[in-house]
């Protein structure tokens, strides 16, 4: 058998009849393969090949560029699994053969797919092959996080650092996150200024409190105004107490804020304790926006006082308007005086637990190394070696001595290294030892710590993972870790970042609508209408709620799809046409049995990011759900996109054709109709929705037709219907596409031929478990992908050492 | 408005105490053989990169006449001033560019190609792969004579979230600087950091001192991690250590530069100041970023630099010329006029900041007397020409300056059907890169420029 292939494509490759059926005997030309895969690809895939594909896929016609004809052995059809991972996924994804073929039946589909990733694939089911991640440098979003855990400093890492490089649809893709000499650069100038903003040169301080803005009243009770404008008169106050008898120095902290340039507008600020009035200030215009006024006074234990406020204008109100005005952040209340009352520091003791150094350079020496033990531990998300803790204390006792540091300044240079090492910037992963011959290894708990936190947090494993990994626990204790880690506020990242990117609810805020176009195309060119940023926030909390809503009950992702509810504040009801909504924060809305909307696809989210800025794009929008929903992948592009003009001509009638006429002529082109037939009835079915989500019964007086066929079949009226049919008889390529989406977000890579069985398995366990979320969340980090790596033979990487 | 008062002082009243110093270096090179990026006369030579999306509206592009005997059409009139001080090129092509068997994704291709020529791998994130750009061949042979062996620029701030063109990585997008051919240089988009990098932070008088802090903080840094590379690829030496060696080949590029500069005289501390970050009008973070390559090139600190206006396939719209619709949605016209026209006035738009850059340069006196412009070849150009039918023929490029009196300008001359990369291996062997002979599909060096 197989030589058949041989037999046809060599001597008679015209030929196009009894291609199966001359079988030759040549078990020898197989090789290593084994003789039970041979005759089942004689006898069972051949003649479903044959029936299904050979129509087009043969030399011949070649279409797509595919040809079984091209693959004599089945040796070659495995060594070609790029080519067939194609065939595999348009099987699958039942848009091959083509709907105006004969189908085969799903059992013949199965039987192929089978193979394919069985002999093709040569995938061992149990102990399938986890692939590799390269080494990932954190993204801007991992690196802000990541500091601001270790320092309690957080620097706007989207104004510091370029954007990263995306891949596979995300922006924590290993391959796709590169380095250069301007970022290195960036990441050492961030991680000097943010030690240098963390570690205080001074160890001690006065005891202080705080009395915030929210703690002052009007004198009748009111709650105080925000803004003091100084076009009238104000009063505030506020009670307090102190410990200690003592002399307190009290710091009034403001912002000054104006709309003009300049402003001629001034006013008295006075401050009182009690009665006694401590400070008195003339506040005129200056281009600092802080004012800090500082007064001392002497207090009391167990009397309260009474810190009072006034501003009185003094500016003649009926010439000029001042725009000025102060506001109030909050009074530090710092005391009592005096050497004697200071103490270490928090943030001071952030990093100097046992306060500041002393005693002998041994001793010395010995505090830098748990201070600098303990530091390297968390930033590199595992324990440091002794040598490297031992060039991280040598490293800020050189500084000090060569450049007269304190113990302070030099230890803050080790830090400063810490968070410019690659051991920080990019998450260095250990595996756990192997048999000799093994393949794969399991990854070390360390390194499975952090893909967890990074997975669910976008920030680094915290305390209670890194002691779980140092005990060789994390594993055991896998699925009660996993439901601490999403019921921590941290989690919210895990919307924010994964959905935000699957679902592209992160690009809504900055997206460019322009309000009046797309009104005006609607047909309704006097709307007056501002999308604002606070719609555009709610729009995108929306959807992330929706999702944390499924995670928190471990609901089903179908009702990401489908479901009777959306999470709505005023705004955004009033902008979707929902009535009843009167409420500022976003909350569940039960919405009526008839509604369209419900599920991501009829919000605003999704609608306003595949639009253009003045009108809604169908085939965007059909793309963005062909590739986010329900995962068909996308057929060979033609090489020049014909023109549409072509198909306008057809109208020459003098009617004017609306988007539908269009694209109907277009999908009439052969080469448009491939891709088309696919993108066109999901887009047209949302055209109900303008460029900005809200709803529309027309066009410019065109009524919308949103029925369509999808290329697999289902009929359906509008989108109502269409949801169903996802959520239904498409579930199972909805399930693929988030599993594929969530593992590539986990590992931080795209998926390949050998990721296939880890899918089907994940996709099967959900639709058994109804699509409950946490089936897939607890699938996927426990998947071979996610807890082991493939082992390379050092002999490949020639390393020079000289250490 | 703080812009304008920045461009006036650094156009006319600039007093760079590092100028002088410069002038003995640099004709002292030209003394004995000529110096690498060196014009004739001794002054450095500059050459630029500038990236605008989605190609142009043919019939308002390309100038009446031909040769010496052309007049600008409507698009370039703000070219008007600086007419003779450059050509408009056409008839130059990126093959590499097209479809090929790749199939859709013209945008990722046109940038990845631009300045690399070579065809770039249709992969969404494993195994990225364009190739080294001219830009950054030229700043490793010349880079060392200047402070800065490159600068790499965007006005590019929003990244959409989600896949980027049909299959094919963003990088390809974001990127027109490529360091090797998997790796591309992720350009600065925010004016303010520009400006810190190459003159130092704080108030002017400080910013020496500033920088000098910062090179020793980094010197010793280096140092440090260094030895952390080769400890964790021991750690992981069964895998890929493609990271590593990106990771180690920066702290070398960092650490040369240290090095370079500690033989430089003086760090100029340009009397304006600091820009205040990105400016929120779109024409004024154009200007201020053409500012930073006229300041870094004015200074010499460094010669060859690249800007890319915004991502290739870029759809956002331009409210300050009262455009609403998005830049490639209108792109695709279809030959419907009204679209085509609003092509034409965001391609003048465009050329409007890039012609207020070439008067500011051609307004800079370089140490040989001659004007800075005079003494660059900046490139204008897209990977497109006619956006609507995605071609990557007859490409839309201006190369403004006569590269110290070598190039012939004040002409509209179209090549026939010759690789882009042709007029680069061309300005590039001018940059002193004779030994460079080939870049993607290129066929020889254009000699006719």
């Amino acid at each position: 058998m197989g030589s058949n292939f041989a037999t046809k494509s060599r001597n008679s490759p015209l030929g196009s009849i009894n291609r199966f059926g001359l079988v030759v005997s040549c078990v020898l030309a197989w090789g290593s393969v084994s003789f039970a895969s041979e005759s089942y690809f004689e006898e069972t895939i051949t003649p479903i090949l044959e029936d299904s594909c050979y129509d087009c896929h043969d030399y011949e016609s070649k279409k797509g560029g595919f040809s079984i004809d091209d693959y004599f052995t089945l040796e070659e059809v495995s060594a070609n699994k790029e080519q067939w991972f194609k065939a595999f996924k348009n099987l699958q994804a039942q848009v091959m053969p083509p709907p105006e073929k004969e189908p085969p039946t799903s059992a013949d589909r199965q039987i192929l797919l089978d193979w394919i990733k069985k002999d093709v694939f040569k995938i061992d089911p149990s102990n399938p092959d986890p692939g590799s991640v390269s080494h990932r440098r954190l993204n801007r979003i991992e690196y802000e996080n990541t500091l601001f855990e270790l320092t309690g400093i957080r620097i706007d890492a989207a104004e510091l650092l370029p954007a990263d490089d995306t891949g596979y649809g995300f922006d924590n893709i290993a391959d796709a996150l590169s380095i250069s000499p301007l970022l290195l650069e960036k990441y050492i100038k961030i991680a000097h200024d943010v030690i240098d903003r963390s570690i205080p040169s001074e160890p001690y301080q006065l005891p202080q409190s705080r009395l915030e803005q929210k703690a002052f009243r009007h004198p009748d009770g009111r709650e105080a105004k925000n803004q003091l404008r100084f076009r009238e008169r104000h009063e505030i106050q506020s009670e307090f107490r102190v410990d200690l008898k003592g002399e307190y120095r009290l710091k009034a902290d403001f912002n000054a804020t104006r709309f003009f340039n300049f402003d001629y507008g001034k006013a008295q600020l006075r401050i009182f304790v009690n009665d006694d009035l401590k400070h008195s200030e003339e506040v005129i215009h200056s281009s600092e926006s802080r004012r800090v006024f500082e007064f001392n006074a002497n207090l009391n234990p167990s009397v309260p006082y009474r810190i009072r406020m006034e501003l009185e204008p003094k500016y003649d109100r009926n010439a000029i308007e001042s725009s000025m005005a102060i506001e109030l952040n909050s009074v530090l209340i710092e005391g009592p005086l005096g050497d004697s009352y200071r103490a270490l520091k928090p943030e001071y003791a952030r990093f100097f637990p046992e306060g500041p150094a002393s005693g002998s350079k041994i001793e010395q020496s010995g505090y830098a190394h748990r201070i600098l033990k303990d530091f390297a531990s968390r930033a590199y998300r595992r324990p440091p070696s002794d040598s490297t803790v031992d060039r991280l204390v040598s490293f800020a006792f050189e500084s000090m001595e060569r450049d007269n540091l304190s113990f302070e300044q030099g230890i803050a240079k080790s830090l400063t290294a810490i968070l410019s090492s690659p051991r920080f910037l990019y998450r260095v992963e250990d595996h756990l030892p192997i048999e000799p011959g093994q393949a794969y290894a399991q990854i070390d708990e360390f390194a499975l710590a952090s893909r967890l936190s990074y997975f669910f947090w976008s920030n680094m494993p915290d305390k209670t993972l890194l002691d779980l990994a140092s005990k060789g626990e994390l594993r055991q204790n896998l699925d009660t870790q996993v439901i601490r880690m999403l019921e921590d506020k941290k989690a919210d990242a895990f919307a924010e970042n994964f959905v935000g990117q699957w679902l592209q609810s992160r690009d809504i805020p900055l997206i460019g609508l322009n309000e009046r176009a797309i009104l005006a195309g609607d047909g309704r060119p006097n709307y007056r209408y501002r999308l604002d940023g606070s719609v555009r926030r709610a729009m995108r909390t929306e959807t992330e709620m929706t999702f944390e809503h499924i995670l928190d009950g471990n609901r089903s992702l179908l009702e990401l799809i489908d479901s009777n509810y959306t999470f709505l504040n005023r705004d955004l009801a009033e902008h979707y046409g929902i009535e009843g909504v009167t409420h500022r924060a976003l909350r569940k809305v039960e919405l009526p049995p008839d509604s369209y909307r419900g599920g991501i696809l009829t919000q605003a989210t999704i609608l306003g990011v595949t639009s253009n800025p003045t009108r809604t794009s169908p085939v965007k929008r059909g793309l963005f759900i062909l590739e986010n929903i329900l995962g068909t992948p996308a057929p060979p592009a033609p090489p020049d996109v014909p023109e549409l003009e072509e198909a306008e001509k057809q109208f020459a009638d003098g009617h004017t054709p609306n988007m539908r006429d269009l694209m109907a002529v277009h999908r009439e082109e052969a080469l448009c109709r491939s891709c088309h037939e696919r993108m066109d009835p999901l887009g047209l079915a949302l055209e109900n929705f303008n460029a900005m989500g809200m709803w529309r019964d027309d066009e410019a007086g065109t009524e919308i037709d949103p029925s369509g066929v999808l290329v697999t079949g289902e009929r359906f009226n509008d989108i109502r219907d269409l949801k169903r049919i996802l959520a239904n008889e498409r579930r199972l390529d909805y399930y693929r596409v988030v599993s594929e989406k969530m593992l590539t977000y986990a590992i931080g890579r795209g998926l390949d031929y050998y990721d296939t069985h880890t899918i089907d398995s994940l996709v099967a366990e959900l639709d058994s478990e109804g699509g409950k979320i946490l089936t897939l969340v607890n699938g996927i980090v426990n998947a071979p992908a996610f807890q082991k790596t493939r082992i390379q033979s050092s002999q490949n990487f020639p390393i020079a050492l000289d250490n | 408005m703080k812009r304008r008062q920045f461009l006036k002082s650094l156009g006319i009243s600039i007093a760079l105490p590092a100028y002088q110093s410069l002038t003995p270096k640099s004709l002292a090179a030209a003394s004995g053989a000529k110096a690498a990026a060196t014009t004739a006369s001794g002054a450095p030579l500059r050459m630029a990169y500038c990236y605008f999306p989605n190609g142009v509206n043919e019939s308002h592009w390309w100038p009446k006449g031909s040769g010496s005997d052309f007049t600008l059409n409507r698009t370039m009139q703000p070219l008007a001033k600086v007419k003779n001080q450059l050509q408009v090129i056409g008839g130059l092509d990126h093959i590499n560019a097209t479809a090929g068997k790749d199939g859709a994704g013209d945008h990722a291709r046109a940038s990845a190609t631009f300045l690399t020529g070579e065809r770039a791998r249709k992969t969404a994130g494993k195994d990225i792969q364009a190739g080294v750009s001219i830009d950054q061949l030229i700043a490793r042979e010349i880079g060392h004579q200047t402070r800065f062996p490159s600068l790499e620029l965007t006005c590019d701030t929003g990244r959409q979230t989600g896949r980027c063109d049909s299959g094919y990585a963003c990088a390809y997008q974001y990127n027109i600087s490529w360091q090797s051919p998997n790796t591309p240089v992720a350009p600065e988009s925010n004016p303010r950091l520009v400006f810190e990098r190459l003159f130092g932070g704080g108030p002017i008088g400080q910013r020496r001192e500033n920088l000098q802090r910062r090179r020793e903080q980094q010197r010793s840094i280096l140092d440090f991690v260094m030895e952390d590379v080769d400890a964790v690829r021991r750690q992981t030496d069964y895998h890929d250590s493609q990271k590593l060696d990106e990771y180690l080949e920066s702290v070398r590029a960092i650490e040369k530069r240290i090095e370079d500069s500690e033989t430089d005289t003086e760090t100029p501390d340009p009397n304006v100041a600091t820009p205040e970050g990105i400016p929120e009008s779109f024409s004024e973070y154009m200007a201020l970023m053409y500012d930073m390559m006229g300041l870094a090139f004015q200074t010499d600190s460094t010669r060859v630099a690249t800007l890319q206006l915004a991502h290739e396939g870029m759809n956002t719209s331009y409210p300050e010329i009262g455009i609403d619709e998005g830049h490639h949605y209108l792109s695709h016209h279809k030959e419907d006029p009204d679209k085509m026209e609003k092509i034409a006035k965001i391609d003048h738009y465009y050329l409007q900041q890039f012609a207020l850059f070439l008067e500011q340069l051609d307004n800079m006196e370089d140490v040989d007397g001659n004007s800075v412009l005079s003494n660059s070849m900046i490139i204008y150009g897209c990977g497109h020409c006619d956006g609507n039918r995605h071609t990557h023929d007859n490409l839309p490029i201006i190369l403004a300056g006569s590269g110290g009196d070598s190039l012939s300008t004040n002409r509209f001359v179209n090549h026939g059907a010759l690789p882009m990369t042709n007029l680069y291996l061309g300005l590039a062997q001018k940059m002193g890169l004779n030994q460079l002979t080939r870049l993607g599909d290129s066929t020889g060096a254009l000699a006719n420029v």
